[in-house]
């Protein structure tokens, strides 16, 4: 069943961009009178008729083969209640009646071409037939992968393109190496390939550089992170397809710069012809290897969704984590970036002034290597094929609570609970005990520790857990000492937001009250939230002063969660006051124990290492998801209970734009 | 000559058909939220099950089903989309018991590809909800 529905998806693809293409030759190659309409043209619309067939036909095929890809089982085929939904209750049914439509218009159009020919000429014909093949391949975009992106026209618009212009180079190929290959027959033809070849030329200049557009569109809205590129099937695959491209413009270029000039009007061009219908061929050779790989792809699961993604380098580019190393970096960069320069401006030279080809290619291209080498060497920092894992478990409160407990049970003793190293038997031991609060940086992503610790750490008997963790075990603990390590960054939250800087982000939380339910990150993008930990009765004053403000906190697009921290005082729970706000009080460890983490500051305290050792702290989260101040009442000399300082720090939030996209529900 | 370049045709355009199949391919929609969240330990049976996902989808072909520690389905009523919000799967729910709870889901994407997943969550107390 799947090898009949790649058959059939593929001769519905191949179909609308070969009858583009082939009508677009014609369109191309029509000459004034007298033999306007040559024998070659006959056979070109046969030909169109025929993948027209094939179009309807594949295509009355699709919504049985929808059926199955929903339900998984082949039988469903035929099952006339999916058939139905499939038909009238989706998108695909809507798009698949649209398009089947323009082939059956497409279809009808050919069969009696030639009334068409006597009402309307030739070229009226052939744009009608390409318009309703172009509109029936862009119609697809809306069933496809750009169908649910977001903004959704930016990705439909560069799919429609992007399939188009495919249509109009590569769909065209076969047909214009059929043409020219022709003309250099005993049998003259009437076509004017000198003047064919400068028109699709010029045409299939535009399409490239539309492909090289919409691709890039198509990647950015796409492709999550550029090194899933190397470290997926998906991403490999992508990148034999962009080096086929490539040289299918090596090949084009050799066309359009070598071999078509020589073909002028005057000359005999009949050898100049099979010369270029030979580079024709060779280009549609690599076209079809590359469309190849586009037909691979679409069976690979998508980068972005890969589980496991096994990098294949023992190093990595991160500008973040060398840019500022040392001043060297940024001097080796320049330098690379300046031999680059020399290159190019070296091969124009040799090229344009001296006319030495070869020297002009040898001289820039090793020279550009060297440029390049130099410029990124500086930059790279090792890397291990885990380093671009995803996680497992989400970064929120309740793993990061499940890395803390796992974390006490076998790694506090010698690390100490705020894992500097300080635990009560790092004295005992010969080595020094790393601050593991230094341990997550930018120069190692979560990735590396996941290597780290299933690689190395875990293996020997000092590090290996008292019992095997799992997969999402060994992440949880990753979210726990990434929890650790941002809130040691976290030491300089203060009253004040500082404007337009986001750093930390806020660790997604699940909240259930008696009313409602819901997480944080349900605010984003609408949002920014007062987090309030809070002890009961001890802070009353506080939650009746914030229910008081209330509508002034509201009024600058803020909302209220106020969180227990746990107390022995349960007692009084039943006479508490009722507030506007969201005040959850039960399960409320995850939030508190991921929260306190943040209580860190560089006045480093005593009690820094006591469980729950503040009884209140409140946070301001902006609505992208980025935890920007802080107030501990016990600390802070400048107060939120004065609420106009709270009340101008909200303000700022409410009126500063998105300055970095929301923080990944995973740790980097 | 005609035949032989007739031939040439006829194998690009066959080996053309064998190897292209022009299309993109990238994401579909995922989960990014979820209430009762994955794991969450609650105090009192939730009234719903709700999922917010990356991308719209399609209604006719999404499901959710919740399931108790015995694999018992706990509800026959179907899952519907927020009409205010493209994005999220409702179900609602009867008053659950104490217990372990396993929530699967799917959800066909516009771009025509299910995707599915399932998590469990935990009521801890047996205490009703308040209407």
């Amino acid at each position: 069943m799947e090898l009949f529905a790649f058959v059939v998806h593929w001769l519905y693809s191949v179909a609308g961009l070969l009858i583009v293409g082939t009508s677009l030759i014609c369109l191309m190659s029509l000459g004034s009178p007298p033999r306007a309409f040559a024998t070659t043209h006959y056979r070109l619309l046969k030909s169109t008729l025929i993948l027209t067939f094939v179009l309807v036909i594949s295509g009355f095929f699709l919504p049985s083969l929808q059926a199955v890809s929903i339900s998984g089982t082949p039988a469903d085929a035929l099952n006339q209640e999916l058939l139905t939904l499939v038909l009238f209750s989706t998108r695909f049914g809507t798009v698949w009646a649209v398009q089947e439509s323009l082939s059956l218009l497409l279809l009808i159009s050919l069969l009696f071409h030639r009334r068409f020919f006597l009402t309307f000429s030739h070229r009226h014909f052939f744009v009608w037939i390409i318009t309703l093949a172009s509109l029936t391949l862009a119609v697809g975009s809306f069933k496809g992968h750009a169908a649910g992106l977001e903004p959704v026209w930016p990705g439909l618009l560069a799919h429609s393109l992007h399939l188009i212009a495919a249509a109009c180079w590569l769909g065209a190929l076969p047909a214009l190496g059929f043409v020219i290959y022709s003309s250099t027959g005993k049998q003259k033809e009437a076509i004017n390939t000198y003047r064919l070849l400068n028109r699709f030329s010029l045409l299939a200049s535009l399409m490239v550089a539309v492909i090289l557009l919409s691709g890039v569109v198509i990647g950015y809205l796409q492709i999550d992170r550029w090194a899933e590129l190397f470290a997926t099937p998906y991403g490999h695959y992508l990148l034999v397809k962009v080096f086929l491209f490539i040289l299918m413009l090596c090949v084009a270029s050799i066309i359009r710069f070598r071999c078509k000039p020589k073909n002028t009007r005057n000359s005999s061009y009949s050898a100049v012809n099979k010369a270029i219908s030979k580079w024709i061929a060779i280009e549609t050779t690599i076209g079809l290897v590359l469309l190849g790989f586009a037909n691979v792809l679409k069976n690979t699961t998508p980068a972005s969704h890969e589980a496991s993604i096994i990098w294949p380098f023992n190093f990595r580019f991160s500008l973040d984590a060398t840019w500022n190393e040392t001043a060297s970096v940024q001097s080796q960069v320049l330098l690379g970036m300046l031999i680059i320069i020399l290159a190019m401006t070296l091969a124009v030279y040799l090229f344009r002034v001296k006319h030495a080809k070869k020297y002009a290619v040898i001289v820039g291209t090793l020279l550009s290597f060297a440029g390049i080498a130099t410029a990124l060497q500086p930059l790279s920092v090792t890397a291990y094929p885990d380093t671009y894992r995803n996680s497992s478990v989400p970064y929120d409160a309740i793993t990061i609570n499940n890395g803390r407990q796992l974390y006490s049970e076998n790694c506090a003793a010698c690390h100490g609970s705020e894992g500097k190293g300080d635990g009560i038997l790092a004295d005992d031991l010969d080595t020094m005990m790393m601050d593991l609060n230094l341990m997550h940086s930018a120069e190692s992503t979560t990735g590396d520790m996941y290597w780290s610790f299933n690689q190395e750490l875990f293996k020997d008997t000092f590090h290996s857990p008292i019992r095997p963790f799992n997969e999402d075990e060994t992440w949880e603990l990753i979210n726990y000492l990434s929890a650790m390590a941002s809130s040691y960054t976290g030491r300089s939250l203060y009253t004040y937001i500082d404007p337009n800087n986001p750093i930390l982000g806020a660790p997604d939380f699940y909240y259930s009250t008696d009313n409602t339910s819901g997480n944080l990150k349900d605010f984003r993008q609408h949002k920014a939230v007062l987090l309030v930990l809070f002890s009961w009765p001890q802070d009353k004053p506080r939650l009746d002063k914030l229910k008081q403000h209330y509508n002034n906190i509201k009024a600058n697009n803020t909302e209220v969660i106020a969180v227990e921290i746990s107390s022995k005082n349960n007692d009084s729970k039943g006479a508490r006051p009722s507030y506007p706000f969201i005040v959850v009080t039960e399960q409320t460890e995850a939030i508190i124990n991921t929260y306190s983490l943040f209580r860190r500051s560089f006045i480093n305290q005593h009690d820094i290492d006591a469980p729950h050792s503040a009884s209140h702290i409140e946070f301001i989260i902006d609505r992208f998801g980025y935890l920007r101040a802080r107030w501990i009442p016990k600390r802070s000399t400048s107060t939120w209970n004065d609420l106009k300082l709270l009340k101008s720090e909200l303000a700022k939030l409410a009126n500063e734009p998105e300055i970095l996209p929301p923080p990944d529900e995973h740790a980097h | 000559m005609l035949n032989t370049l007739n031939s040439r045709i006829s194998i690009s355009c066959f080996t053309l058909m064998l190897l292209m199949f022009t299309s993109t391919v990238f994401a579909h929609t995922k989960s990014i939220s979820a209430d009762p969240a994955p794991r969450s330990i609650l105090n009192r049976s939730p009234q719903v099950i709700s999922i917010i996902f990356s991308q719209a989808f399609e209604p006719s072909y999404s499901t959710i089903t919740v399931k108790n520690s015995d694999g018992e389905q706990v509800t026959e009523a179907k899952a519907t989309v927020d009409t205010n919000n493209k994005k999220r799967l409702v179900l609602s729910l009867p008053t659950l018991p104490a217990g372990k709870y396993t929530v699967s889901y799917k959800v066909l994407s516009l771009d025509g590809h299910t995707v599915s997943s399932r998590y469990t969550f935990r009521i801890k107390k047996d205490k009703p909800t308040d209407n």
